[in-house]
């Protein structure tokens, strides 16, 4: 079952002293979504999906947070403090830092979160080939994991998240190596997931996020300063023209509703 | 300014990159090299300055031939910056880093140099500062500040938008208009076409050890072909604006 996220007034701060990572954050996350988060650097979005995944509570131990953080039926005061991977997946921005580094082929690192949850057999064989036919790793079954490009790495560590079959996944900038086909790929990945998983997503752009998310989040200073559906986020452009690369879409927007939309443009746009 | 001449290229024991690759760009060009994972867009680069040599043809850089120049020589016509600023960044301050180039390249006021291009890139009040105190995108604008600091005619970075928010865009777009208005020749990798379309003169497009496309960006938005044949999509944004009565390939500042 998908959980849905809530989180009431959290605020967090790395030590002591530090200032606000996060400030007085409330947001509901709906059980089954796709949702994007969006921001400039330092806004809090990595923070963020730290905490849901549990790392940042299990390892900064000077961190200082108050508040609440309830996934599906568990609630935590003020945050996960341990890892909460299998039931969150969390793909972090480097891939390189992602993967185990002791496992000599793509198909041992994609198991490897199986062997340590205790699943073999049939089943074991059955989710690695599932993954790797998922993110079209299936050539790549038997390569060295450091002898990968930067997108085949990306690819990599999403299908060894995937393996385990969170019902949260927490991404952060899942695309930023990828190029278009790659970027079409996860598109379809997160698309196949909808409703079985709940996702939430860091991102840098706004295409990727205007093909796959339900959900617009954006963050300022460690605050959710929007949240609202897609139709929502095209009509706010104009008003985040300095914190995200918007500048071509508003134009295309602005002209847009004062136009009768053309029918492929409908369906380009289309989830 | 720089010539690729039927070159070939394979990495030892692995495929070939480029096959008779022949691409010539005029001086004070701004060219944006785009192709899918793995065509061969960063070996480009790395080609420029002799980090690695062709096979076979020649390729020359501001009428150096780099088969018979070193790279320190080389390295005084054109900068090339890394995808991952972990690579390059070295010197223990920001100025230090940036100072570094045109005190190699014998450059005179060096100094100047670097503090003008950290002001270009608004680095200048962190000159002191630490690089890995920098945030992941300052130390991004580092790399390119120190390659603008070198003042070499040609100007070739690799994924320059990776890691910047719009903030940082912004910066980034306004420094390359400086830049572009100074003469130099820019060469930009980057799948963010919809960011460096509109600021480009031409379009390479590296796919199958081939250069497949060479015009101007206005050419692809009349057809797509050849890069929906290496991989490669104009973004969704340029796709819908014929749509909406808007021009093809908007200027950055339109």
């Amino acid at each position: 079952m998908a959980p849905s996220v809530s989180i009431r007034s959290l605020h967090y701060q790395y030590f002591d002293g530090a200032p606000f990572a996060l400030k007085d954050l409330s947001v509901h996350i709906a059980s089954g979504s796709c949702t994007a988060l969006l921001g400039p650097s330092g806004a809090g979005k990595t923070t963020l999906l730290q905490i849901l995944s549990g790392i940042i509570g299990a390892q900064f131990t000077t961190g200082k947070a108050s508040g609440s953080v309830l996934i599906g039926d568990d609630e935590f005061r003020p945050i996960p403090q341990k890892v909460l991977f299998p039931s969150v997946g969390y793909l972090m921005q480097d891939a390189s830092v992602q993967l185990s580094g002791i496992k000599e082929t793509v198909e041992e690192e994609l198991a490897f979160a199986l062997d340590n949850m205790g699943i073999d057999g049939y089943e074991r064989r059955e989710r690695v080939s599932q993954a790797l036919s998922r993110l079209d790793l299936g050539r790549l079954a038997n390569r060295r994991p450091h002898q990968l490009s930067g997108g085949e790495l990306q690819r990599t560590a999403l299908a060894s998240i995937l393996v385990a079959r969170p019902s949260l996944l927490v991404l952060d900038e899942p695309v930023n190596a990828l190029d278009s086909l790659g970027q079409q790929r996860m598109v379809n990945v997160l698309r196949s997931l909808k409703c079985s998983t709940t996702v939430l997503f860091a991102d840098s752009g706004i295409e990727f996020a205007l093909a796959v998310a339900d959900t617009f989040l954006v963050m300022q200073g460690g605050s959710i300063l929007f949240s609202g559906t897609r139709n929502q986020f095209l009509n706010s452009l104009d008003s985040f023209y300095d914190l995200l690369p918007v500048n071509q879409w508003s134009e295309v927007v602005r002209k847009w509703g004062k136009t009768t939309v053309h029918p492929r443009v409908a369906g380009l746009l289309s989830l | 300014m720089i010539q690729f001449d039927n070159i070939s290229f394979r990495y030892a024991h692995d495929i070939e990159v480029f096959r008779d690759l022949r691409v010539g760009i005029a001086a004070g060009e701004q060219i944006l090299i785009v192709g899918r994972n793995g065509a061969g867009k960063s070996t480009f680069l790395k080609l420029l300055n002799g980090i690695v040599r062709p096979g076979s043809g020649d390729v020359t850089v501001g009428g150096l031939s780099t088969q018979k120049h070193p790279t320190s020589r080389l390295a005084a016509e054109v900068s090339v910056t890394f995808q991952n600023p972990a690579h390059q960044i070295f010197a223990s301050t920001v100025l230090q880093e940036a100072e570094f180039a045109p005190k190699s390249l014998r450059r005179k006021n060096p100094r100047e140099r670097a503090q003008e291009a950290l002001r270009l890139f608004k680095l200048n009040e962190q000159a002191k500062s630490h690089p890995y105190d920098l945030s992941l995108a300052h130390r991004k604008l580092l790399t390119l500040a120190s390659a603008v600091a070198a003042d070499t005619p040609a100007l070739a970075f690799d994924e320059p938008s990776v890691n910047l928010s719009r903030p940082e865009q912004l910066i980034l777009l306004e420094a390359f208009e400086v830049l572009k208005k100074s003469g130099k020749t820019i060469l930009i990798v980057s799948h963010d076409l919809e960011l460096f379309l509109p600021i480009c003169t031409r379009v390479l497009i590296l796919n199958d050890g081939k250069a497949t496309f060479f015009d101007a960006p206005e050419a692809l938005v009349r057809n797509q072909n050849p890069l929906r044949r290496s991989g490669v999509r104009l973004p969704l944004v340029h796709r819908l604006r014929p749509y909406c009565g808007l021009s093809p390939i908007p200027h950055p500042g339109a």
